[in-house]
């Protein structure tokens, strides 16, 4: 974090907008690139994305400066968007209806938006707890102390949490029979 | 390669899918004003709270005041209020 990072927060803790907007416009790439993995919609990620820097700014008053500014911005949209995960889950719930697409092969080999979008259909099949867990170990490549900080959650039960959902999701991947489309990946 | 592996290549390959970059700030700023203007803040609930009980307190008074003086005229004799005022 730069010396005008630091001078921004302390503005913006004392209710300077335009210090925090500064640093939203310095931020925003990152969080963008975060909130996309809860959600393959533009207008939803915006959405989380706004909402993600709002509840910062609501929470200005409890940094303190002892991580970096961006750890801390991160747990707060990381906990936007796993409200988000479950709101989404009970909703589905709720309406009992078969939400997840048939995994399709990519028309292009090595396309890496067809293979995040085959992920993104694996992942909806786990508990939010659990495609939390992987997204954040894989897609955010995040140590298991920082899950843990990000969620709230001890080191023991992220560490549980992440062997489950990998079984979990191999299990899936294994039944939808995804090898055989995907090949080539080896 | 067992699937585990294959699992987590999938993962990494799908990782550096494209991402979009949202540009929110005037959005965010907007949403804070509004959210501010709206919420109530402490100092104003408190300044509303002593003013209210400041309006029972005068009225209580005042209207005790009022009854006990009654009550003394009517308690009285009018010749000895009379004596001591």
């Amino acid at each position: 974090m730069n010396q005008q990072d630091r001078q921004d927060i302390d503005k913006a803790q004392n209710g300077d907008h335009e210090a925090f907007r500064r640093l939203v416009e310095c931020y925003e790439a990152d969080i963008s690139r975060l909130m996309w993995r809860f959600t393959q919609s533009e207008q939803v990620c915006e959405e989380l994305v706004q909402e993600a820097f709002v509840e910062a700014y609501f929470s200005l008053g409890s940094y303190k400066h002892k991580a970096p500014f961006v750890f801390w911005l991160k747990t707060i949209a990381t906990r936007v968007g796993y409200r988000l995960w479950k709101r989404q889950a009970k909703e589905r719930r709720f309406v009992q209806i078969d939400y997840v697409a048939d995994i399709e092969a990519p028309e292009q080999k090595d396309n890496s938006d067809d293979l995040n979008r085959i992920v993104n259909t694996l992942l909806e099949k786990l508990a939010p707890a659990d495609r939390m867990v992987l997204t954040l170990l894989y897609f955010e490549k995040c140590s298991v102390k920082e899950i843990a900080e990000h969620m709230g959650w001890n080191q023991a039960l992220v560490k549980t949490r992440a062997y489950r959902a990998r079984r979990k999701l191999l299990g899936i991947a294994n039944r939808m029979q995804i090898w055989d489309e995907l090949e080539w990946i080896t | 390669m067992d699937n585990l592996n294959k699992l987590e290549l999938l993962f990494e390959r799908a990782g550096q899918a494209s991402m979009p970059v949202f540009h929110v700030s005037d959005q965010v700023l907007a949403e804070i004003a509004a959210r501010q203007s709206i919420q109530l803040r402490p100092w104003s609930i408190m300044a509303g709270i002593s003013a209210a009980a400041a309006v029972i307190a005068l009225v209580y008074t005042v209207n005790t005041w009022m009854s006990m003086t009654w009550s003394l005229a009517e308690y009285f004799d009018p010749t000895v209020l009379d004596i001591i005022l």
